[in-house]
């Protein structure tokens, strides 16, 4: 594995496909590291002999543990602190919207059903976070 | 007439008064000038008396002398003389005595001598000459002079006796006496007398010591003792007043006794007395009846006005008292009348008023009633001991009860019995004089059921009353616990349709983004083994699964502007146009559209909403525009035509046939094809359901290739 990494907490299989093939299409090099659902995402990033992602793709539908309460309890431990988390969901809820930045999200965005924006997006997002962006490293 | 007794009436006093002072005064007067008169005509009698006692005194007085003398002189008679002294020729002085007896028969001379050896008596008619040697020792006094009267043998007489002494003219005692015993009546001298004094009067004769009275024929009784000089009133025998005077005779032991008939004396005294009584009664009656007059004139226009006054007050305020003098009384009685007059007027407009009042009160009580029969609440009146006296008719319709079941029985009787006690509480706070206010209870109707009452209440603490009034308010109670449990149940449908809501923005969202991205993905791995058709196909699906995800949004969008709770707050309606199309001249940077924004356009409504409609609507007319080389987008607001202020959003685009107008507002309707102009057809629904949540309505004006206008109104809006 590559030094930097993404983690991408998603459930739905097709959903999981296509954001890889998205990421993929856009040439984001890095490795990809897919977990399925709360607990498993949770027992990944927060094993202290695992390493961290340098962004994380958080869905909030996920079974058992939802999005935001891994992402409550990801902000809870100074591990996973600054980890950027960037949501990535289809829900258009203002409530998700602002509980997501409450709870310490650092970017909100939305799954188009279009997969050409879909994928658009997914390039927008690899070409800031991963390579715009400055992150803390531990 | 004045009643009350004789002495308070003022028409006796006067008189009374009068007569009281003119009896007094004559009385008084009359008194004193009989008590004048009697008392000079009585010094006058009295001085008449004595001096008619006087007068016949010295007149007695000398015949008295006279008989003295007469007797003196016979005993000077030397033949008496010799005699006496020798005792010698009695015959001769017998002889000499005897002229004198012959002319008095009635008298019997004595002639005592002393001397001689033996007695010797010589007596001859009326004459007796006597010698003895001790005449001394015998009984009759020797008294030279007048001697003292008595009576003897029924008659009055006295004796006239001369002393003999030796020589003449001296008379020695105890030698010898001549006496002459005279009976004093006499005819004549009674008739001198008689005439000498008057008729009515009466004389006697008496001895000084008074033990011998007569009146000249014979004794008769002593008169009343009165000293010389007095005189002294005395009733006689037969009661008539009488006034006597006495005085002595000089020379002889005797007196002489006047009486008058005092009457007789009296009699100007009396007259006076009389006649001065008639007079003054006389004026007494003249007097008090002129007082009587006057006092009536008085008391007759005083009992006038008492009786007009007595009328006036028991109700006849048309009496007058009828008096026409010019005096006092007469001032008196104008002013009675003119208060009488005043007392009718006044009368007279207080009973008009009492009237009008009456008048107003009995409608007032009238209005009331009719309130209080009408009234739709059940009013009531209660004791103060937990009874109805009074209800209305409401309690019938409400309750059932009729007005004599309720006052029948304590009303606690027709509460629930879960309310009783807190009834029992109000009741005793009333009838402490408190009030009760929004207080709540069930009364029982007359079918079995209960309804609930909102009571207010007062206690008027003087009369002992409570009024208290009460609604039925079973249905509006009924209805707050419905209202509250479809309010629950509200609640838990949008609890239900948010949690739905949400589910589908999520659920339904990741079966199209599928279908779409692994379409697309076939079409870049495999489109040049699909061919044109295989690859027109896939862009159908796309296009489908695109359609679908945004007919999902805006249907979730719909829903959501149905759920949200309004928060009114001031809008800027200029700045979200501008920014609205500033951004689709951003994202559709190929369009060339010109647009005008009026500035300044506010309203009060719900951000959110409101921008959403606003939105809606520019992108519609950004859409609509499209097929124009140039567009233009016009927002702003308008008012006139009778209309209330418009927003309005104009556009040079297709505009739409207005037959069809009605469809516009229809969720997923569509007046153009998919193909012309894409979209889901839920944009004006959604923008109608924001614009009627705020009260306001929403309306579209278009002609086919003409553009169109949509105006929408805010009511509730601050102004511009």
């Amino acid at each position: 594995m590559s030094e930097s990494f993404i983690a991408l907490i998603e459930d739905n299989a097709d959903d999981e496909a296509l954001t890889l093939r998205a990421l993929k299409k856009h040439g984001i090099a890095n490795d990809i590291v897919v977990l399925r659902d709360g607990v498993e995402a949770l027992a990944f990033l927060l094993s202290p002999d695992k390493p961290l992602p340098h962004l994380v793709l958080l869905d909030l539908n996920l079974p058992r543990v939802n999005g935001l309460e891994v992402l409550q309890k990801l902000r809870a431990e100074a591990r996973t602190r600054l980890l950027p988390i960037v949501i990535l969901t289809s829900s258009n809820e203002e409530r998700d919207l602002v509980d997501g930045y409450r709870l310490g999200a650092n970017s909100y965005v939305r799954k188009p059903v279009d997969f050409l924006q879909f994928s658009e997006a997914v390039h927008q997002l690899g070409l800031y976070w991963l390579v715009l962006n400055q992150t803390p490293h531990r | 007439m004045i009643r009350g007794r004789l002495i308070s009436s003022l028409r006796w006093r006067l008189p009374m008064l009068i007569l009281g002072l003119l009896a007094a005064g004559g009385g008084i007067f009359t008194w004193m000038a009989y008590s004048e008169m009697r008392h000079a005509l009585r010094l006058a009698a009295d001085e008449r008396a004595r001096t008619t006692a006087t007068q016949l005194a010295d007149l007695l007085a000398q015949s008295a002398a006279a008989r003295a003398a007469e007797t003196r002189r016979l005993a000077a008679d030397p033949a008496v003389r010799r005699f006496v002294l020798t005792g010698d020729d009695p015959e001769s002085a017998l002889t000499a005595l005897r002229p004198f007896a012959q002319r008095n028969p009635q008298g019997t001379i004595l002639l005592q001598s002393r001397g001689g050896a033996t007695p010797t008596r010589v007596a001859h008619d009326n004459i007796i000459v006597e010698r003895a040697p001790d005449f001394a020792a015998r009984s009759l006094p020797v008294a030279d002079g007048i001697g003292l009267l008595h009576v003897t043998g029924g008659h009055v007489t006295y004796r006239a006796a001369a002393a003999i002494g030796q020589s003449p003219g001296e008379p020695v005692g105890n030698v010898g006496e001549l006496s002459i015993e005279h009976p004093l009546s006499s005819a004549s001298s009674a008739n001198v007398i008689g005439r000498l004094i008057g008729s009515g009067a009466s004389v006697k004769l008496g001895n000084a010591a008074g033990d011998v009275w007569t009146d000249l024929s014979g004794p008769v009784a002593a008169p009343p003792s009165v000293s010389p000089g007095a005189t002294v009133s005395f009733a006689d025998s037969t009661g008539g007043q009488r006034l006597g005077a006495t005085a002595p005779i000089s020379g002889t032991p005797w007196r002489v006794w006047v009486e008058f008939d005092e009457a007789a004396l009296m009699g100007p005294a009396s007259t006076l007395v009389h006649r001065m009584r008639l007079w003054t009664i006389g004026l007494i009656v003249l007097g008090v009846a002129a007082v009587w007059a006057l006092s009536t004139g008085v008391t007759k226009p005083l009992e006038q006005m008492a009786d007009a006054a007595d009328a006036i007050a028991s109700g006849d305020y048309s009496r007058r008292a009828n008096i026409s003098r010019q005096d006092e009384i007469g001032r008196l009685g104008s002013a009675f009348n003119l208060m009488a007059a005043r007392v009718a007027e006044s009368r007279e407009a207080l009973e008009a008023r009492v009237r009008e009042r009456t008048r107003e009160l009995t409608y007032s009580r009238e209005e009331m009633d009719q309130f209080f029969a009408m009234s739709l609440d059940l009013l009531s009146i209660a004791d103060l001991h937990g009874r109805f006296t009074r209800v209305n008719p409401a309690w019938e319709n409400v309750l059932g009860w009729s007005s004599a079941d309720l006052t029948a029985s304590p009303y606690v009787n027709l509460v629930h019995p879960e309310d009783v006690a807190s009834t029992l509480r109000e009741s005793e706070k009333l009838a402490a004089g408190g009030a009760v206010v929004n207080f709540e209870n069930r009364y029982r109707c007359k079918d079995g059921g209960y309804r609930w009452l909102s009571w207010k209440a007062v206690a008027n603490p003087d009369r002992e009353l409570i009024y208290a009034t009460a609604r039925d308010v079973t249905d509006e109670k009924r209805a707050a616990r419905d209202l509250q449990h479809y309010a629950a149940e509200l609640s838990v449908a949008n609890r239900e349709l948010e949690a739905f809501s949400y589910s589908v923005s999520h659920d339904l969202r990741s079966p199209l983004r599928s279908i779409d991205g692994f379409s697309q993905a076939l079409l870049e791995d495999c489109g040049d083994r699909l061919g044109s058709d295989g690859q027109e196909h896939l862009r159908r699906i796309r296009g489908a699964a695109q359609h679908m995800g945004q007919l999902i949004d805006d249907l979730l969008k719909l829903a959501r502007v149905t759920r949200a709770d309004l928060t009114f707050e001031a809008i800027d309606l200029s700045a979200i146009a501008q920014r609205t199309l500033t951004r689709l001249a951003e994202t559709h940077t190929g369009r060339d559209v010109s647009w005008k924004v009026h500035p300044g356009l506010r309203a009060t409504g719900d951000p959110r909403l409101i921008e959403i409609a606003v939105t809606n609507l520019l992108e519609n007319a950004w859409k609509f525009t499209g097929k124009r080389p140039h567009g233009e987008i016009e927002f702003g607001v308008r008012n006139g035509d009778g209309r209330p202020r418009e927003y309005f959003v104009r556009d040079n685009g297709a505009g739409f046939d207005a037959t069809y107008a009605s469809k516009l507002f229809g969720a997923f309707q569509r007046l153009h094809h998919a193909a012309d102009f894409p979209g889901t057809g839920i944009g004006l629904a959604t923008v109608q359901r924001i614009v009627t949540r705020h009260g306001g309505y929403i309306r579209a004006e278009g002609t086919p290739d003409q553009g169109a206008t949509f105006a929408f109104t805010l009511p509730a809006e601050a102004s511009v």
